[in-house]
C-alpha cells in the first residue's frame, strides 16, 4: 500500500524531478490546500461553523460597540471563548479525516525535499547500529562500485555504533551492504542531483518504520542489526532572496491556496 | 445484550460497524499522535485553517481587550463625569420605550374590558393608560418625526410621506434623498464613483437621543421610522421606515407565473414569466430573474442588475426547488423560504449585496412564485442603515439576516392579490419575531439608557384586516373570510400584550413607556380630491381631455389654482412659488384658502347622506417653525370611514369624486387627527391630563435631568409614584 503511494508521488513528481524542488513543492500544496478545503466542504457541519463564526464576530462587534459596559464586554469575552471552544469543535471531523493522508503526504514530502541527495565526491557517513555489544571491521562492508571507503571502521562501542567513511565516485543508486553475524543487510544510497525519495535510516520493523520509510523494506525484528542510516545533508530550498525549508513552503503556500479557494469556491473554514 | 450476530437487525450491525470505525480512526489517532516527528508538527492546513480562526479571533480579543484596558479609565472617567449629571439628577435610570404603530386605544380599551389583554390592563390600572395625541395628519413619517424631536412638523419639515417638487409638480420621498457620488471617474464602458453615494436626511430637528448622548447616557434605538440615513450620536441605531430596498424603491415585490403575464404592472411590484426549458420528462425547470440596483458603474437606463434563477416543480410533493446565485434550496407550497443573500455583480469585482425570501404561492395550474423586494443585506450594507454602520452587520451576525426595508411587511403583495392573507399574516409575524429579537438583544445592552423600538406589525395588520372587523365595509369579503380573519386584529392585540409581558419581566426597576403614533379607523370609501377640484374649477385639464394619469399627467397648470398630493394634502399653485403658479400669494391665496376650506367640508357623499371630510386645516394656524413653508397649503382631515381615494393620492384625475374603496387595505388613519389618537401606557403614574406624542422627546429629557431645548414645542410628562412590576 505504502509503495503504491510511493510509486505515485514517483509518478507526481517525475515531471519536476530536475527542476527548482520550490515549484514541485508549489504544486502539491495548492493541490493539498484545495483538498483540505473541499474535505471542510463536504465533511464539517458548514451551516453550525457558519454560525459560530458569525456569532464569534458578533461577540467581537460588541466589544467595539459597547465598550463602556463592563457587564457586556466580560459576557462578550465569555461568548468568545465558548464559541471558539465550539468553532474548534466542529473542526474536529474534517482534521481527524484530513490527519491521516496529510502524515501520508508529509512523510512522502519530507522523503523527496527534506534532505540533499550525495553528489558526486560527496563524502558521506554510513551508521550500523547493533542490536547487541560488538564491534565491526572493514571486512564487515561490501561496497558496490561507484563508492568508495575513505576511512576505516570508527566504533563506539558505548552506542554500538559502527561508522564508516564513504565517498560517492559516479551518480546512481547504490545499495552498500553491511554483514553481521553471517546476515547481510543493505542500504539505500541515491548520489543524484534530481529529487528522489532519500530514507534516511532503515530500521527495525515496527509500525513509525512502516510510516516514515515506505521506500525500504524494514530491518527483520530482533535481527543482530537495529538500524542503518546514511547521513544526508539538510535541504534548504531556494527562493531566489532567501532559502528555506520545505515545511515552511508547504505550511504558506497549502494555507494560502486554501484561505483563496475558500472564498473562490464560497466555503466556510 | 451488545454483541452482533449474523442474525443482529441491519441497525445493529450498522452500530457496530460505526463503532468499529470510529476505534480505528481513534488507534490511527492516538498512534499518530503518540508517535510525532518534526513533519508532523505541523498537520497540514486543516489544522491551519482551525489555527488560524480561532487564534485571531483571540488575537483580536486580546489586542481589543488590551486598548480597552489601557483606555478604559480615561474613557471612564470621562464618560463619568458626563454621565453623572444625567444620571444624578435624572429621575430615572433606564427607560424603554415600546412603540407600536398604530395601536388603537379603542379596541385596546375593549379587548381590555374583555380581559384579553392582562399585561395593558395591569398597566392601566397600575401605572398609566391614556389616549396619546397624535400630529396633523396623523401619518406615521410626520408623527413619529414629532416623537423624537419634539418639536411639530412645522420644525422637522416632515409632512406626508411624499413631498412635490416645486419645479415640476412631482413627488419625492419627503424623509431622504439618495444622489451618486459627487465626482465619478470615466474609465472606458465604467464610471466608478470617487466617493460614498450622497445619502441626505430630509427630516430637520434634533431627536431627544442626540441630547441624551451628549449628557452620556446611552441609547439603543431600533427601528423608529425616518431615522435613514442613521445619524451620528453616541448611541446604536438601527433606521426603519424609509431604508429603501436595493432597487432604490419603498419596497418592489417581484410575481413569477408560468402563465404569460397580461395587463398593467401591478402596484409596487413587477409581474415576469417564468420560461419553461424542458431537457426532459423529469427535469422540468422554469427560469427568470431577479432584478436588482441599477448599475451606476455601466449606467445605462432601464437595465438594472440582475439575478437568473430557476425552479423545478415537483407537484406531487407539493414543493419546489428554487437555484439562484449558487444556492439550492426546497420550498414547499404555502411557505417562506430563509432570507436568501443575492450577490448582484456590477463588474471589477464590486458586488452589491440583497437578500430576498421567496414564497411558493402555486404549482398547479401554474407555477405562482412571489420574490419580497431585495432588501439591503445588513452584514454587507449597500447605504447606511445603522450607526454605527457596525451595529446593523452585529445584529445580522448575531441574529442571522433580517428585513432592513423601511415598510418590510408587502402590504402592496396583499393588495395587489400577489399574497394572500395567510402569506401577509406570515410575513408580518416572521419580521415581527426578527424585531423583537433585535429588541430584547437592546434591552440586554441597555442596563442604563434609554432603549426604543417601533413594532410595526400592528400598523401593517390594521390596515390590511380592518374589513374583517367591519361587516360593510365594500373590501369585505364572504361570510367565511370574516370567520377566519374576524379575529385576527384581536390576536394581534393579544400578541403584543404578550410581548409586553415579556418586556415587564426583565425590566426591572425601570421605567415602561408603550406608545403609539395614532389609531385606526376603517378607511371604506375614498374622496379623490383632485376630481373634485377639477368638477369644481379649481384644477383644470388640458384641452378636451378629461382624465389624467399618475403625477398630474394632464394638468393644465397655467389654469389651475389648487391640486392634491399624498395622503391629506392640498397645495395652492402659487404664483412666484410653484414653477406654472397661477394664484398670487398673500389676501388672494388666503381667499382661496378658506373657499376650499369652506367647501371641501360641505361635501356630502350622495351615497348616505354623510359628510365625507371632518375638517380642512390651514396650515397657517397648525404648523410653526421655520419649514412651515414646505407644508401643504391645506390639510383635509377625513371623517371616520374616509381617506384620501387612491388615485387622487397619486395626482390622478379621473371622473368619480367618492368611490368605494375595495382593496385590502382596508383601514386607515389618514383622517382627522382627533379621531385616531394613538395611546401612551406606563408602568409609572404620569401626570399628564392631554398626553402627545411630541411630549415624549421632553419627557425623556426631563427624565435625566436635562434642560428642554427652547425649540421644543412638547411639555414633560410628570413622574408619580412606583412602577408595576411583573411579579
Amino acid at each position: 500500500m505504502l509503495r503504491l503511494i510511493d510509486g505515485a508521488f514517483d509518478l507526481f513528481f517525475a515531471p519536476f524531478r530536475a527542476a527548482n524542488p520550490a515549484y514541485g513543492l508549489a504544486v502539491i500544496s495548492l493541490l493539498t490546500g484545495l483538498a483540505a478545503i473541499l474535505v471542510f466542504r463536504y465533511v464539517s457541519n458548514q451551516d453550525a461553523m457558519r454560525r459560530v463564526k458569525n456569532r464569534i464576530h458578533a461577540h467581537l462587534l460588541e466589544l467595539r460597540l459597547f465598550p463602556d459596559q463592563l457587564g457586556i464586554v466580560s459576557r462578550a469575552y465569555g461568548r468568545i471563548l465558548r464559541f471558539t471552544a465550539l468553532y474548534l469543535m466542529y473542526n474536529l471531523k474534517p482534521l481527524a479525516i484530513l490527519l491521516l493522508p496529510l502524515v501520508l503526504l508529509m512523510v512522502q514530502l519530507d522523503l523527496r525535499f527534506g534532505r540533499m541527495p550525495l553528489e558526486v565526491c560527496d563524502s558521506f557517513i554510513l551508521k550500523a547500529t547493533l542490536a547487541g555489544p560488538g564491534a565491526l571491521d572493514s571486512g564487515s562492508l561490501r561496497l558496490p562500485k561507484g563508492l568508495t571507503l575513505t576511512a576505516p571502521p570508527v566504533n563506539v562501542p558505548v552506542q554500538q555504533e559502527v561508522n564508516w567513511r564513504i565517498r560517492a565516485d559516479e551518480y546512481g543508486v547504490f545499495l552498500p551492504a553491511v554483514v553481521v553475524a553471517g546476515q547481510t543487510f543493505t542500504k539505500r544510497v541515491v548520489v543524484s542531483k534530481e529529487i528522489a525519495p532519500l530514507p534516511v535510516e532503515r530500521a527495525q520493523a515496527s509500525l513509525v518504520e512502516w510510516f516514515m520509510n515506505p521506500v525500504e523494506r524494514p530491518l527483520p525484528r530482533d535481527g543482530p542489526l537495529q538500524s542503518l542510516e546514511v547521513s544526508y545533508a539538510p535541504r534548504s530550498i531556494d527562493l531566489g532572496y532567501f532559502a528555506t525549508n520545505w515545511l515552511v513552503i508547504f505550511l504558506v503556500v497549502s494555507l494560502v491556496s486554501g484561505l483563496i479557494l475558500k472564498f473562490v469556491l464560497g466555503i466556510e473554514i | 445484550m451488545t454483541a452482533t450476530t449474523p442474525h443482529s437487525p441491519p441497525q445493529m450491525r450498522r452500530g457496530s460497524a460505526k463503532r468499529g470505525v470510529v476505534t480505528a480512526i481513534l488507534l490511527v489517532l492516538a498512534i499518530l499522535l503518540l508517535t510525532p516527528t518534526v513533519a508532523q508538527a505541523y498537520v497540514g492546513p486543516g489544522a491551519g485553517f482551525a489555527f488560524l480562526s480561532s487564534f485571531l479571533t483571540l488575537f483580536l480579543a486580546f489586542l481589543y481587550s488590551l486598548f480597552a484596558f489601557v483606555t478604559w479609565p480615561v474613557r471612564r472617567l470621562f464618560r463619568l463625569i458626563r454621565g453623572w449629571k444625567a444620571y444624578r439628577r435624572g429621575r430615572v435610570k433606564r427607560v424603554v420605550i415600546v412603540g407600536f404603530d398604530g395601536l388603537d386605544p379603542d379596541l385596546a380599551t375593549r379587548f381590555m374590558q374583555e380581559g384579553k389583554l392582562p399585561n395593558f390592563a395591569k398597566l392601566r390600572d397600575h401605572g398609566t393608560f391614556r389616549r396619546l395625541a397624535t400630529t396633523c395628519p396623523p401619518d406615521s413619517p410626520v408623527a413619529w418625526s414629532s416623537f423624537m424631536t419634539g418639536v411639530n412638523p412645522g420644525k422637522h419639515n416632515i409632512y406626508d410621506f411624499l413631498g412635490r417638487d416645486l419645479g415640476n409638480y412631482l413627488p419625492y420621498l419627503s424623509s431622504a434623498q439618495i444622489r451618486d457620488a459627487r465626482k465619478t471617474l470615466k474609465v472606458g464602458k465604467y464610471t466608478l464613483p470617487l466617493g460614498q453615494p450622497r445619502v441626505k436626511l430630509l427630516r430637520k430637528g434634533i431627536p431627544f437621543w442626540h441630547f441624551l448622548g451628549k449628557a452620556g447616557v446611552f441609547c439603543s434605538v431600533i427601528r423608529i421610522p425616518i431615522t435613514f440615513p442613521p445619524e451620528k450620536f453616541e448611541g446604536v441605531l438601527l433606521s426603519g421606515m424609509c431604508v429603501p430596498d436595493l432597487q432604490g424603491s419603498q419596497g418592489t415585490f417581484s410575481f413569477y407565473s408560468s402563465q404569460e403575464t397580461t395587463g398593467e404592472k401591478p402596484e409596487g411590484g413587477s409581474r415576469f414569466t417564468l420560461r419553461r426549458s424542458q431537457s426532459g420528462a423529469t427535469d422540468e425547470r422554469f427560469h427568470s430573474r431577479i432584478l436588482g440596483p441599477e448599475n451606476t458603474l455601466q449606467r445605462r437606463a432601464g437595465t438594472p442588475l440582475g439575478l437568473d434563477f430557476s425552479v423545478k416543480p415537483n407537484t406531487p410533493e407539493d414543493k419546489a426547488e428554487i437555484e439562484i446565485d449558487g444556492q439550492r434550496f426546497e420550498l414547499r407550497k404555502g411557505e417562506y423560504s430563509e432570507w436568501v443573500e443575492l450577490k448582484f455583480k456590477a463588474g471589477l469585482g464590486i458586488r452589491i449585496h440583497g437578500l430576498c425570501r421567496f414564497y411558493l404561492k402555486a404549482l398547479t395550474p401554474h407555477l405562482e412564485l412571489y420574490v419580497s423586494p431585495v432588501n439591503i443585506d445588513p452584514s454587507r450594507p449597500a447605504l447606511p442603515i445603522s450607526h454605527p454602520l457596525i451595529y446593523s452587520v452585529y445584529l445580522a451576525k448575531l441574529l442571522g439576516p433580517y428585513a432592513t426595508l423601511g415598510l418590510a411587511e408587502d402590504t402592496w403583495g396583499l393588495n395587489e392579490g400577489v399574497l394572500d392573507e395567510e402569506a401577509f399574516l406570515k410575513q408580518c409575524y416572521l419580521i415581527h419575531e426578527e424585531r423583537e429579537r433585535m429588541f430584547f438583544d437592546a434591552l440586554e445592552k441597555t442596563p442604563r439608557g434609554v432603549c426604543a423600538c417601533v413594532f410595526d406589525a400592528t400598523d401593517r395588520i390594521q390596515h390590511m384586516f380592518w374589513r374583517f372587523l367591519d361587516a360593510n365595509h365594500p373590501a369585505a369579503k364572504s361570510e367565511t373570510d370574516r370567520r377566519r380573519f374576524g379575529g385576527v386584529i384581536e390576536a394581534l392585540y393579544r400578541r403584543m400584550d404578550d410581548l409586553v409581558g415579556r418586556i415587564l419581566e426583565q425590566i426591572g426597576d425601570g421605567v415602561l413607556v408603550v406608545v403609539s403614533d395614532h389609531g385606526f379607523k376603517s378607511f371604506a370609501r375614498g374622496v379623490n380630491v383632485n376630481s373634485w377640484l377639477w368638477q369644481n374649477g379649481y384644477l383644470a385639464l388640458k384641452d378636451g381631455i378629461e382624465w389624467s394619469g399618475e403625477w398630474f399627467e394632464n394638468v393644465d397648470w397655467k389654469r389651475t389654482r389648487a391640486y392634491a398630493l399624498g395622503l391629506n394634502g392640498l397645495y395652492i399653485n402659487q404664483r412666484g412659488r410653484e414653477r406654472e403658479g397661477i394664484v398670487p400669494p398673500g389676501e388672494e391665496t388666503r381667499r382661496l384658502k378658506r373657499e376650499l376650506q369652506e367647501r371641501l367640508q360641505a361635501l356630502i357623499d350622495p351615497q348616505n347622506g354623510r359628510t365625507p371630510i371632518g375638517r380642512v386645516s390651514d396650515r397657517d394656524a397648525v404648523y410653526k417653525g421655520p419649514y412651515r413653508e414646505n407644508a401643504p397649503d391645506l390639510i383635509i382631515g377625513y371623517a371616520e370611514g374616509y381617506r384620501t381615494g387612491w388615485d387622487s393620492a397619486k395626482g390622478k384625475v379621473t371622473g368619480a369624486v367618492l368611490e368605494d374603496n375595495c382593496k385590502a387595505w382596508s383601514g386607515d388613519h389618514c383622517i382627522d387627527p382627533l379621531l385616531v389618537p394613538g395611546v401612551l401606557f406606563s408602568n409609572r403614574k404620569l401626570d399628564c391630563e392631554h398626553p402627545a406624542i411630541v411630549d415624549v422627546a421632553p419627557s425623556m429629557l426631563a427624565w435625566f435631568g436635562l434642560p428642554l431645548p427652547p425649540q421644543m414645542d412638547g411639555k414633560p410628562w410628570e413622574l408619580l409614584g412606583s412602577q408595576v412590576h411583573d411579579k
